[in-house]
């Protein structure tokens, strides 16, 4: 698939961050991006999820595979709810 | 802190809060002191559930957050799983007024933080209880 760079949003509890990226990058590699920017602990990364459009995003597919779009709002957020 | 300031902090919540509300589907609204949250599971109903945020002591306390039900005032209307069981009702997550003041008065864990514990913060916690509730 030719890769092409998508301008995205990533949400996050803690604030935004707008970038472009590869849309051959794995959901995966997306996350770990997203949460060494907002600088969360990497070893909680399994505790958070990537959505679009209240969809949770598969993390071994791709932003092109998924069918991502240029200009998406894609939410960083917490797998479960927060226990306390 | 005079009310001009205290709106603005308000207002900035609520404009922070709002780069988020397309992707949860929310709407919200100003009100004085307090904003409402019309609040519904983002995949499975076209159910809303009215959050009333009361900002009254702004930012020394926690907001207060509650479901309402129509008239805007009486406590009602909660998604399920959310209200706390105890008194007042509320909800019990990091940053509700109901939850340092009351339901974990005194736990160092959870004190009042407004740097932390945003409008936006406390919304998509919120809205996970919400999804959670409902399932699905």
């Amino acid at each position: 698939m030719e890769n092409h760079k998508l301008n995205l949003t990533i949400s996050s509890a803690n604030g935004d961050w707008e970038d472009n990226f590869p849309n051959n990058q794995p959901v995966h590699a997306l996350k770990t991006r997203a949460i060494a920017h907002f600088h969360m602990d990497p070893s909680q990364a399994d505790q958070f999820i990537l959505t679009y459009d209240g969809l949770t995003l598969d993390e071994s597919r791709t932003l092109a595979e998924l069918g991502i779009p240029d200009g998406a709002i894609i939410i960083l957020e917490r797998k479960d709810v927060t226990k306390i | 802190m005079d009310a001009e300031t205290i709106h603005a902090k308000i207002d900035a919540q609520v404009t922070d809060a709002l780069k988020v509300a397309g992707p949860f589907k929310w709407q919200i609204q100003k009100d004085g002191f307090s904003i409402f949250v019309n609040m519904r599971h983002r995949r499975k109903s076209d159910h809303t559930f009215l959050l009333k945020v009361s900002f009254d002591d702004y930012p020394q306390r926690a907001p207060s957050y509650v479901f309402v039900d129509g008239d805007r005032r009486t406590p009602g209307g909660w998604p399920p799983s959310v209200k706390h069981g105890s008194n007042p009702p509320g909800i019990c997550t990091p940053g509700t007024r109901e939850c340092i003041e009351h339901y974990h008065r005194g736990d160092a864990k959870y004190q009042w933080d407004p740097n932390k514990y945003t409008l936006r913060f406390v919304l998509m916690e919120i809205q996970r209880m919400l999804e959670k509730g409902i399932g699905g």
